[in-house]
């Protein structure tokens, strides 16, 4: 059967699913153009990511687009959580937020990331997005910390079919200097 | 008039009883790149656990489980309404990060999803999201990966040091390919 098989038959079974990358990190966004029409569920990995700049500005933002990047409408928040008690959350209409820690966002946190995209309805072609990720070690900034995991959750309607994401910065002047992204569409 | 759901078949899941100090996840087929794992009624015999008492998953190929640090942070957050959350930060290295059952918490419900991020390179992207009710209640998560030397065969239900004993709970395993 198409994309199924049994995982007590070991071995290789059907397969559906294909691994877009890993694809290098660099610039000050990061876009993937070509989502087929049709799709139903986007997973977005982030291994090892840094960023250049620091402060609340520069804290990451996920676009997805139809045609062009949606810089408005989001629904959603994201928060933050570190040693010391430490945490946060906040929202933010221009993209799904990312919430790196931005207190001690600097040059050495290295970032990891999931982001799964489900279509909500194929008629505003409605998005709700999930975000889990985390940072180990971090040290520096304002208040350091050792680990912080961060999530949001939101949606989003295009009005056409989704077929571009980015991932940028709330101010789009930090550039991305090392990670990698890799894609699942279904 | 009934409504009929679009529906697209689903891959098989395969139950695991968890227990002793370890139950292994396997076979996974070769060509998985993603793997999704629910779990139930997680308990440890573990009274007052320490970090490395706390449930852990470790992925292997077949030569073998990694248990060198992953890269990716661990956390658990406990609620109370006096305190507020209280972040408690997890080690590195394991994929999940609290007690199951032991101290004020209660069994651990979650889920935990692997995606195969560089096919040829053999890394293994996890995220968890986990819960317990109890007298404490905690919400955990995590986002991590790990380059096995091989391909993914086995996934360990386990603690960090291996010592506590899982007394009750259940595992389903689903694999993508």
């Amino acid at each position: 059967m198409f994309g199924k098989f049994d995982a007590n038959a070991g071995g290789s079974g059907g397969s559906s699913l294909t691994v877009v990358g890993p694809v290098a990190l660099g610039g000050l966004t990061v876009d993937f153009v070509g989502v087929p029409a049709g799709a139903k569920r986007i997973t977005w990995c982030f291994n090892n990511v840094v960023k250049n700049a620091v402060g609340v500005a520069n804290i990451c933002i996920v676009r997805i687009g139809a045609g062009s990047f949606l810089a408005a409408g989001y629904n959603q928040a994201g928060g933050w959580q570190g040693v010391q008690g430490n945490c946060a959350i906040s929202s933010n209409a221009t993209g799904f937020i990312w919430h790196d820690g931005y207190n001690n966002n600097d040059a050495t946190q290295i970032n990891q990331a999931m982001l799964i995209f489900v279509l909500m309805d194929a008629l505003t072609h409605t998005w709700a997005m999930t975000l889990n990720g985390s940072i180990q070690n971090v040290a520096g900034g304002a208040v350091p910390r050792t680990d912080i995991n961060y999530q949001s959750a939101g949606s989003v309607a295009l009005g056409a079919s989704l077929d571009r994401l980015q991932l940028t910065t709330v101010a789009g002047t930090a550039s991305f200097t090392a990670g990698t992204y890799s894609l699942i569409v279904e | 008039m009934p409504f009929t759901l679009p529906f697209s078949a689903p891959p098989d899941g395969v139950v695991f009883n968890l227990s002793g100090t370890s139950t292994l996840l396997t076979p996974i087929a070769t060509n998985a790149k993603r793997v999704s794992v629910a779990w139930r009624g997680m308990l440890t015999n573990t009274i007052a656990p320490a970090v490395g008492d706390f449930p852990t998953f470790f992925l292997g190929d077949s030569g073998g489980l990694v248990t060198t640090p992953y890269s990716g942070a661990a956390a658990a957050l406990t609620w109370e309404p006096s305190l507020g959350p209280v972040p408690s930060p997890g080690i590195s290295g394991n994929l999940i990060n609290a007690n199951a059952g032991g101290g004020n918490s209660g069994p651990l419900n979650g889920t935990l999803t692997l995606i195969k991020t560089d096919i040829s390179n053999h890394v293994y992207f996890g995220t968890l999201f986990f819960s317990a009710q109890g007298t404490i209640n905690v919400v955990g998560v995590t986002a991590a990966f790990i380059t096995l030397p091989d391909t993914l065969a086995q996934i360990a239900v386990t603690t960090a040091n291996g010592i506590a004993l899982f007394t009750a709970g259940q595992a389903v395993m689903i694999v993508e390919g």
